[in-house]
């Protein structure tokens, strides 16, 4: 028991943090001469050609959340200490959402290069994308501080996902007249990993008169040379997924996606852009299922105690048969590879509305929509922000946003003269940190690049 | 150069933009984490689907146990059989005595010389010649000591013994051929009963009548073969103190003459003038063979194995177990062949031991010292030994004709600090009482005595009879539980009771050095007899730490009834809600 809790809440603190959302950095959005702005909208070009420095181009680890490690840690006499210690009171629970969000994102850019041909803005990169997110529901806390009661405790919706891949994209972008923009990017998907953990079902009823569990919980993976390592329940005498491993690694899937984008200026201040990112698919070579086999069901009504030691319901011995079957209800099944499998890539639409001041057109103002879809994990942000070209290599901008994961605040720097790029910036500043630097809220971001405009 | 400073510039703005968006929390140092933890549970119920818990199911019965199902109760039972020795009264051997003889000199008309001339012519006797004997008697005493104990006194001794009475004539065996006692008559002791050769013997007056006895020769014999000694009459002293018998008295011949007549004379020559009559006593050993008197015997040899308290019930065999059994019983009987043959009786006391290690016995006996083992001569009599007569009709088993024995405080026999290992059954100085007896053999093997007994105890708890109970459930802590916190425990049951007693449950937690933990508080429960599906609530309520364990106590009044096993507590839809916290790190 100690050292599921333990895990859990070791594994609950390395997704917090790892790193974030936005595979982009939206507060880039609106930022004049930020070099990869084609990503966040690819009918954007740039008025200088460029190549990033290999892997530090364009460096975006972002992670965001409703629950965070403040949720998680408190500090009781000088002493930090989790919110199961007794000293902590149950009302942090007022804190959390009922279904708790919790993931990371990073786009590490192994190469990039933008230039001016074909008429329009043309763009080539080379990145590797991953994300992770998960559910958690709030019972799960709720069942570990408030503690056991008769009613009914639904953790259904625990999910985790996460996708690993890599990506070739070329880019480009059009003026169309002098008021539209367009531009589009075709993506070559090399997919790395893919793996989705469901519990379905994870519902404990503890009626005063039975009490009873169902489960279903489902596990995919993607990843080339993985197995499942199994065991023998001595308990139920069946085979159980115990762990898993991969014994070679690699490429392990295609596809290939579409950015699309479009920009209209009506007039020399107002400026309306619209983006659909990533819309595309990936078709895994594998698909590594465990599963509990649809719904797994216990319950105390199957069981009769005698006291009469020679009865075969003996009460000792219905007990040990009990927890015996109660084993088998978490039982996930090795379903063996079940072939190939297609899934959908993250979509992102962006819709940005952008205004510059008209008695100062060197500051604007830009109100950015930003959608992930992504399923259960789909979230949205509204950011409303300002930014300042004061002088021509300088950029800056700050905004506030409000979203799927609450309030934050963001800003971005660039630095653009010819031979040399530099940005970084924060989707969600920090915050409080701990001691190791951690954020307290789930919430945080940068992107960080330097890049050779010429 | 300006622009080299305008990028020195920004990257310092931005780094410390960058620094800027973030502090450090001190209160937050994840390498340094309290990670205990409480998980707590909140009147939590446990739903137990227990089968009916029926009495049975508490008493198991095993096959050499000593609870039994007879007649559908529960019953103490124990059986066996005894014996005693071989009844044998020591034989009294009483060795002869020595009787001094007598001689008397009759005199006789010759000068007593032999004649050895014709000139010295003899005196010619007068003929008949008449001789007074006298009385002539001797004293005797037979003695004997180390009689044994059993025999108190003694009115008649059977005995096969003689006395033989010589009277010799020495010195005239040449001169007389016969001669005559007149009037002759013997003294013996009186009260002896037997067979003389000549006259009659008159036990009241010992004098033997013989009259008139020719003589062949010069020797009369007189031989008296006893049977029979009348203590009494004879003067026999028995003193039981010192276990030793005397009889002492004298024999010899109490009147008679000695006549010779002419006829009676081979010769006068050498005829002396004097001669002795030799009086010569012969008594013989007396061998005890039977006696008439008082006896007594005690019965010896009698050993009954403990009855192994085994079987018992666990809610009965707790140390703690404190029971006033109502009406137990002892079945004894008894085949007594002295009573048969010769009309005696027994009679024995009772006592019951409880055994329990490490204690002092505990003994219970008869409310009288004995009782009378008295069948009237019959074979297999039988006895109830109980606080009250069960009645006629209700004996037990082949017991149908038993008679029955106070025994109050056996109904305390399993009273006291926790049920007996065992019950020791012992006799007290079982005996043949002080009794009169006519003819009774000695030194002869009598057989035995002999019998059996069952205990019959019902479980059976009269109103008044009262169980307490302690059960102390220990051994549950470990690191685990020393890290569970217990504010409240509640059991909640529908219960049913056609158990002939009501209960009373209370308890204590106790901690690991066995301490009764404090400020916990136990609402007990009532549980009436003859309740059907009554709502049944325990609780235990206080912080309990450190828990190692419950006491148990329950108070169980009977109302007058026996257990059965077909006697329920039916208890349903129990529910166990508790609430606590487990306080742990991870």
């Amino acid at each position: 028991m100690n050292k599921y809790i333990k895990t859990a809440i070791l594994s609950a603190t390395a997704v917090l943090s790892f790193g974030a959302v936005a595979q982009n950095t939206n507060s880039a959005y609106f930022i004049e001469g930020y070099t990869h702005r084609h990503e966040l909208n690819p009918a954007f070009g740039n008025e200088k050609n460029y190549i990033s420095i290999p892997a530090v181009g364009n460096i975006n680890a972002a992670m965001r959340g409703t629950i965070g490690l403040e949720n998680i840690f408190y500090n009781v006499d000088g002493q930090t200490t989790t919110f199961l210690n007794p000293a902590v009171d149950a009302s942090f629970l007022n804190d959390i959402n009922d279904l708790s969000r919790l993931g990371g994102d990073m786009n590490f850019s192994l190469m990039s290069a933008g230039f001016k041909a074909f008429n329009g803005y043309n763009t080539v990169s080379i990145n590797v994308k991953g994300n992770i997110n998960s559910l958690i529901p709030k019972t799960l806390f709720s069942f570990m501080k408030e503690g056991l009661e008769n009613k009914t405790y639904d953790i259904s919706n625990f999910d985790i996902h996460t996708d690993v891949y890599g990506e070739i994209a070329l880019g480009h972008s059009h003026q169309l007249g002098d008021k539209w923009r367009i531009g589009g990017a075709v993506k070559f998907i090399l997919g790395g990993a893919n793996v989705d953990a469901r519990f379905n079902k994870a519902q404990l009823t503890l009626g005063e008169d039975a009490w009873s569990a169902v489960t279903n919980a489902e596990i995919q993976a993607s990843v080339k040379g993985l197995n499942y390592e199994t065991e023998i329940n001595e308990a139920t005498n069946h085979e159980y997924v115990s762990g898993m491993e991969a014994d070679e690694s690699g490429l392990n899937g295609f596809g290939m996606a579409v950015d699309l984008g479009a920009e209209f200026k009506p007039n020399k201040y107002w400026s309306i852009s619209v983006a659909l990112l990533d819309l595309g698919y990936i078709k895994w070579n594998n698909n590594m299922v465990a599963s509990t086999g649809g719904d797994k069901s216990f319950t105390t009504d199957a069981y009769s105690f005698s006291v009469d030691a020679d009865a075969p319901n003996f009460i000792g011995d219905e007990l040990e048969k009990m927890v015996d079957d109660l084993s088998a209800i978490y039982e996930l099944e090795d379903k063996g590879d079940m072939g190939p499998r297609t899934t959908t890539l993250a979509a992102t639409l962006n819709i940005g509305a952008e205004f510059a001041l008209p008695v100062y057109d060197k500051l604007k103002f830009g109100l950015l929509n930003s959608t992930r879809f992504q399923g259960d994990y789909t979230w949205t942000e509204f950011r409303l922000g300002a930014n300042i070209n004061p002088v021509k290599p300088l950029s800056l901008g700050a905004n506030v946003a409000v979203g799927t994961y609450g309030w934050g605040f963001g800003w971005m720097a660039n630095v653009n003269v010819t031979g040399f790029n530099l940005f970084l910036g924060m989707d969600r500043t920090l915050g409080k940190l701990t001691k190791e630097g951690l954020p307290l809220s789930s919430n945080g971001s940068v992107n960080l690049g330097v890049n050779i405009p010429f | 150069m300006k622009t080299k400073s305008l990028l020195r510039s920004a990257i310092v703005v931005l780094a410390s933009a960058f620094v800027a968006t973030g502090c450090i929390d001190e209160n937050y140092d994840l390498s340094n984490v309290d990670t205990t933890a409480e998980l707590q549970v909140k009147d939590l119920v446990l739903p137990l689907d227990i089968d009916e818990i029926a009495m049975k199911e508490f008493i198991s019965i095993e096959d050499t146990g000593h609870i039994q199902v007879i007649n559908g109760e529960y019953v103490l039972i124990d059986s066996g059989t005894y014996t005693t020795d071989d009844i044998i009264v020591p034989a009294i051997n009483i060795p002869a005595p020595s009787v001094a003889p007598i001689i008397t000199t009759i005199k006789l008309l010759g000068n007593g010389n032999t004649p050895s001339s014709t000139k010295a012519l003899p005196t010619l006797p007068t003929f008949p010649l008449v001789f007074d004997i006298g009385r002539q008697v001797s004293e005797f005493e037979y003695k004997a000591s180390n009689i044994s104990d059993y025999i108190v006194d003694i009115d008649l001794i059977g005995a096969n013994f003689d006395i033989t009475i010589d009277l010799v004539a020495e010195g005239l065996e040449k001169n007389i051929k016969s001669w005559t006692l007149e009037d002759f008559t013997m003294r013996l002791p009186k009260g002896l009963t037997g067979e003389t050769n000549i006259g009659i013997y008159d036990p009241e007056t010992g004098i033997v009548e013989i009259g008139g006895l020719v003589v062949e020769g010069t020797k009369a014999t007189f031989k008296m073969s006893i049977t029979e000694v009348d203590v009494k009459k004879a003067g026999v002293v028995f003193d039981y103190d010192t276990h030793s018998i005397s009889f002492k008295d004298e024999i010899g011949i109490h009147t008679g003459h000695v006549v010779v007549g002419m006829s009676d004379i081979k010769t006068l020559e050498g005829l002396p003038s004097t001669a002795d009559l030799k009086i010569l006593f012969s008594m013989g050993n007396i061998n005890v063979e039977m006696f008439g008197g008082t006896i007594q015997y005690n019965l010896e040899g009698i050993e009954i194995a403990d009855i192994p308290i085994t079987g018992i019930p666990t809610i009965l065999s707790q140390e703690e177990t404190n029971i006033v059994l109502v009406n137990p019983q002892v079945y004894v009987c008894f085949s007594n062949p002295l009573g048969t043959n010769y009309g005696l009786h027994a009679q024995t006391g009772l006592t019951l031991t409880a055994k329990r290690p490490g204690q002092p016995d505990q003994k219970y006996s008869l409310d009288n010292p004995y009782f009378e083992l008295a069948c009237n001569g019959c074979q297999g009599c039988q006895f109830c030994l109980s606080p009250v007569d069960p009645g006629q009709g209700n004996y037990w088993g082949k017991f149908v004709n038993a008679q029955h024995i106070p025994f109050s405080s056996f109904a305390n026999i399993l009273s006291g600090k926790g049920l007996p290992r065992s019950i020791g059954i012992s006799l007290d100085n079982p005996c043949i009482p002080k009794q009169k007896i006519a003819h009774f053999p000695i030194g002869t093997n009598l057989g035995k005595m002999s019998g059996c007994y069952t205990i019959f105890a019902p479980l059976q708890l009269k109103e008044g009879s009262q169980i307490v109970y302690s059960s102390t459930e220990k051994g549950w802590w470990n690191e685990d539980m020393d890290k569970f916190s217990i504010k409240s425990l509640q059991i909640e049951a529908l219960v049913t009771n056609d158990l002939p007693v009501d209960v009373e449950i209370t308890g204590y937690p106790i901690d690991r050095d066995g301490n009764q933990i404090e400020d916990v508080v136990i609402e007990g429960f009532h549980l009436e007899t003859g309740v059907e599906d009554s709502p049944l609530h325990i609780k235990m309520a206080g912080k309990i730490e450190h828990l190692d364990g419950v006491v148990f106590v329950a108070k169980a009044k009977a109302t007058g009834q026996t257990l059965r096993p077909d006697e329920h507590i039916i208890l349903k839809n129990l529910k166990v809600k508790v609430s606590g916290s487990y306080l742990t790190e991870f």
